[in-house]
């Protein structure tokens, strides 16, 4: 791109769309957040579950309990460091890219 | 008239005739002389005209070089001028240019490459990095403000380079002016050459004009001269003519009387050629001849 060329427009269109990017990938997050502590809960209810019922009803919950497990630990490479101790953090993250993003597209 | 008298006039008609032709011969050899020198004079007269005519040739041919050559120095010259206001624009252009190249460069303080760098970078961090607000902001008014300096950069770059081509330009322009000043000296000075040899051979012309204008002159006075002899002959030959129709009956008159007189002897000599046949009964050829001719024989 020829920098020489660049004009306020250009400017606050690519600022709406970092921003919107920005706001999109920490909505997920918190989702996600939100989600790892379903998930960590559902997978203690399935253990709790499978060491306390007998029967032919566990390969189910085995199973179930290796699906939720599966969903965590993708989750758990998305999010990082990240768990719901950051949730603040992340409201505040999108706050900010909500103030922002209105101000630029606005201006 | 008597044959003596009749003699006698054409003795004296003769002796006219012979005087007149004496003086024929005598105004013919004047004549002669002057044929001769008016040939002298038409022939010299007439080679220094050729002589003219070939200078003047040359002339024409001295001046269609001169003119040819008057007319390229003319361009030249004109050439010349339109060069040097050129040279005169471009000097000022370049100090305009300079100016302007100084005010740019005050201005934007960087060079271009520098200034792009630094916006590229800045860029990157306004589109990609998660900053503040605040930041953004005057990020905002910084990348713009290095763009609009970037600009400036570059048209600063396009006059530094329309100085140094100007100054190309003007280097060659002042190079052309020199040798277009040299072409000039020599086509002037070839010119001029022509020039004074128009004027010499105009010189020559003159001085072989009065010559031949002294032959035509003395050619006129010689024609002048011999006009009269022409004259004094035609005046003679008619005298002659006259001279001659007036002994011409004379001669013939005494011719006639000398025939009859002839005629006469020769009777006589008849007459006595045939008494000489008759008494001596023979006669010479000659005799019998005169006899045969002129006498009876019984």
């Amino acid at each position: 791109m020829d920098y020489a060329e660049i004009k306020p427009k250009f400017l606050k269109e690519k600022l709406v769309e970092k921003h919107t990017n920005f706001l999109s990938d920490y909505k997920k997050k918190l989702k996600d957040i939100k989600r790892l502590g379903v998930l960590e809960e559902k997978i203690d209810q399935l253990a709790h579950w499978i060491d306390n019922i007998e029967g032919d009803k566990t390969p189910d919950l085995i199973s179930e309990k290796y699906s939720a497990e599966d969903e965590l630990s993708k989750i758990g490479d998305f999010l990082g460091s990240l768990s719901h101790k950051n949730t603040a953090e992340i409201t505040q993250k999108i706050s900010e890219h909500e103030i922002a993003l209105e101000y630029w597209e606005k201006k | 008239m008597n044959e003596r008298e009749l003699k006698k006039k054409a003795n004296s008609l003769r002796h006219e005739i012979d005087s007149r032709r004496k003086k024929l011969s005598d105004i013919f050899g004047k004549l002669r002389v002057h044929q001769s020198d008016s040939r002298e004079l038409k022939k010299k007269r007439d080679s220094l005209n050729d002589e003219i005519k070939e200078l003047s040739q040359k002339i024409k041919v001295y001046k269609g070089k001169r003119d040819k050559l008057n007319k390229a120095v003319g361009k030249l010259a004109s050439s010349r001028r339109k060069f040097m206001g050129d040279l005169k624009h471009l000097g000022g252009k370049q100090s305009d240019s300079r100016k302007i190249r100084t005010q740019l460069e005050n201005n934007v303080k960087n060079t271009e490459q520098l200034i792009e760098g630094v916006l590229k970078d800045k860029f990157s961090v306004f589109v990609s990095e998660e900053i503040s607000l605040r930041d953004e902001k005057r990020l905002f008014d910084l990348i713009l403000d290095l763009s609009a300096k970037l600009i400036a950069a570059r048209d600063a770059s396009k006059i530094q380079e329309k100085i140094m081509e100007d100054f190309k330009d003007s280097e060659e322009l002042s190079s052309r002016l020199g040798s277009m000043g040299d072409e000039f000296s020599v086509l002037s000075e070839i010119s001029d050459e022509y020039h004074k040899k128009v004027i010499e051979t105009y010189e020559e012309i003159r001085k072989k004009k009065t010559l031949s204008s002294e032959s035509h002159s003395k050619l006129k006075e010689k024609y002048g001269e011999m006009d009269p002899l022409r004259k004094q002959i035609a005046g003679i030959k008619e005298e002659i003519v006259k001279l001659q129709e007036e002994i011409t009956p004379i001669n013939e008159e005494l011719e006639d009387i000398r025939r009859k007189r002839e005629e006469k002897k020769k009777l006589e000599l008849a007459k006595e050629a045939t008494e000489k046949l008759k008494t001596l009964k023979r006669v010479s050829l000659a005799d019998l001849k005169l006899i045969l001719d002129h006498g009876k024989i019984d």
